[in-house]
């Protein structure tokens, strides 16, 4: 099958999870046999060949907000989908997100193919409500794409609800397909602990972007509380975004910043080390559409304590590869984060039962195969 | 032998606004010369009326954009889907966009087709003094129209000015600034299609002398 997939980011450029979404289901659909071209956001306009997919990167000029700079890059988008298409036919346009809706829209009508929609997350619950003119015009795109598209797929069952509820989109085109993690490459991971922590200490770990969404205000306000009964835990909150300074002055204020180390952005190679030298990976998300993070933790056979919202309620299972806590509630989160760390043999457990769970339910290519049965249907 | 079509694309057809009464202009002069004109543009309902020499193809559109720029930008979706329709039913030889707001549907549509495309600019945004905070964007786009149309057609010497900026080739921007701009119009027609016409055969012949010479065993490149 020839798929022609649209998206604002790809590796290298890597905001989001989108990205990593992406590549991983490309190269799996790929190594299945199929032919993967990807028509993405670059610094400027080139071509190139990246693990076997064809990837081709337009550019377009930044704006004063997001979605004009974003409606512009459809346009290149489109027209680059056009060029393409006056020399090769594409069975499938499949598009990500609400960034890559009009270009899909129209590759969709000049290739006369189905077009696949996934919706990795969704405006109003990114930011709460739709309190603006912007955020409404991206909840709109988000509801074209989906009117649009003949079929579409969300990674969490949450964000399917979500879709049927605002959007009344027909429950037989929505699909829930959740993402994957290739579970391998989390094993090979070197333990780190001593470059991480004192002898003494007990590393917790976050990772994401650091903003409200993530629930990082929450996990410092629960700091104190879990340092009164295991003064040993040491906090790692990695991950880039605006509020690296924010939430790091926030730690001091809470008289905790000696026992919260913020690295910044770390790159995957580092992050892998790090899944395996801490006794558990904390995701006090208040949002989480999917939670990769949970996969990922999993996959190097570390215990998640996790909210109990989107994807976290399908990834981690309470109390056998993890803990879900409430989200937005600091004691909760303590209470998760406590009980995880203090009975090493549980935490092994919980650990080796992750690891199963990924490598036998999360795999990139039940994800492929899911995925192709949805093209499949979607070519009648 | 049919003449063809030419497709004008402006982004609203209202009596008596300056583009409706350009475009009118342009399809009364043609229907002299047995040129059909379709025209495709944004309306308040769905619309396929033949008015006064022209075929229209009106099309309305729900979404509203956060500003100006993103709804034009919305737009394009249907003005490709509508130029799309109208390719695949006549025999439609070149595209005609005026302004920006009818640049990015009509050039992707003349790539995929191997459409010639022309442009008027009624004025260009260095014109009108960079003052909307998405001038960069619309004078981007200005640019990408400008450099992959055969012609640009402008009307006044204050926006050829404008252009000087641009760099362009000589003779590529077209300051029609007399009464019979429409003549002067039919002649770009016909100068950009002859052009295309012997590209088509010259492409034709290399194609025809590669067949023989393959067929007489003549190692070809």
């Amino acid at each position: 099958m020839k798929i022609l997939m649209l998206t604002w980011e790809y590796p290298p450029n890597k905001v989001g999870g989108v990205a990593a979404h992406v590549e991983d289901l490309s190269k799996t659909l790929n190594e299945m046999g199929h032919d993967i071209t990807v028509i993405t956001f670059g610094d400027k306009e080139e071509s190139e060949v990246r693990d076997g997919i064809k990837v081709h990167r337009i550019n377009a000029k930044e704006g004063p907000d997001i979605t004009s700079w974003v409606l512009m890059s459809n346009h290149r988008m489109q027209k680059k989908g056009a060029e393409l298409l006056k020399e090769e036919d594409f069975d499938i346009i499949h598009a990500h997100d609400w960034s890559a809706v009009t270009a899909a829209s129209s590759l969709k009508e000049i290739a006369d193919s189905p077009m696949i929609m996934t919706l990795h997350s969704l405006e109003r619950s990114r930011v709460g409500s739709i309190h603006s003119e912007m955020s409404k015009l991206i909840n709109d795109l988000e509801w074209y794409g989906s009117y649009e598209a003949d079929r579409v797929i969300t990674v969490g069952e949450d964000i399917r609800d979500e879709i049927l509820h605002h959007f009344s989109v027909p429950e037989e085109k929505l699909h829930y397909v959740p993402n994957g993690v290739f579970a391998e490459k989390f094993q090979e991971g070197e333990f780190i602990r001593d470059e991480i922590a004192l002898d003494w200490e007990v590393p917790v770990l976050f990772v994401g972007r650091l903003c409200h969404q993530k629930g990082v205000r929450h996990l410092i306000q629960s700091i104190p509380k879990v340092l009164e009964k295991k003064p040993e835990v040491k906090f790692i909150v990695a991950g880039g975004g605006g509020g690296v300074e924010h939430y790091r002055n926030m730690a001091e204020a809470y008289g905790v910043g000696d026992k919260a180390y913020f690295p910044g952005f770390v790159p995957d190679e580092q992050l892998i080390d790090l899944y395996n030298s801490v006794d558990a990976t904390v995701m006090p998300s208040v949002y989480e559409p999917f939670g990769i993070v949970a996969l990922e933790s999993m996959a190097s056979g570390t215990p998640v304590v996790g909210s109990y919202v989107g994807g976290i309620k399908q990834t981690v299972v309470h109390e056998w590869t993890g803990l879900h806590v409430e989200p937005a509630n600091p004691d909760s989160i303590a209470w998760g984060i406590e009980k995880a760390v203090s009975d090493p043999a549980w935490n092994n457990w919980m650990g080796k039962n992750g690891k199963k769970r990924a490598r036998e339910k999360f795999t990139w290519y039940k994800v492929a195969n899911e995925t192709l049965e949805i093209y499949e249907r979607a070519l009648g | 032998m049919d003449p063809g079509s030419v497709l004008l694309i402006i982004q609203k057809y209202n009596d008596g606004e300056k583009l409706t009464e350009y475009c009118k202009r342009i399809a009364s002069f043609l229907d002299k010369k047995d040129v059909d004109v379709h025209l495709v543009c944004f309306g308040e309902h769905e619309r396929e009326e033949r008015i006064e020499n022209i075929n229209l193809h009106e099309f309305s559109f729900k979404m509203h954009g956060d500003n100006y720029f993103s709804w034009s930008m919305l737009l394009q979706t249907r003005f490709m889907e509508k130029i799309e329709d109208i390719i695949e039913k006549e025999n439609v030889r070149l595209i005609h966009a005026n302004d920006w707001t009818a640049v990015p549907a009509s050039l992707t549509a003349s790539k995929l087709h191997d459409l010639p495309f022309i442009l008027t600019y009624h004025s260009v945004e260095n014109e009108r003094g960079m003052h909307n905070p998405h001038s960069h964007q619309i004078s981007d786009l200005e640019w990408e129209g400008v450099e992959e149309a055969s012609y640009v057609i402008v009307h006044k010497q204050k926006t050829a000015d404008a252009m000087e900026v641009y760099d362009l080739p000589e003779n590529k921007v077209k300051l029609l600034a007399d009464e019979n701009w429409e003549e002067d119009i039919f002649e770009i027609y016909k100068k950009v299609l002859k052009v295309n016409e012997n590209l088509e055969n010259m492409e034709k012949e290399a194609l025809d002398n590669e067949n023989f010479n393959a067929y007489m065993g003549v190692p070809t490149k």
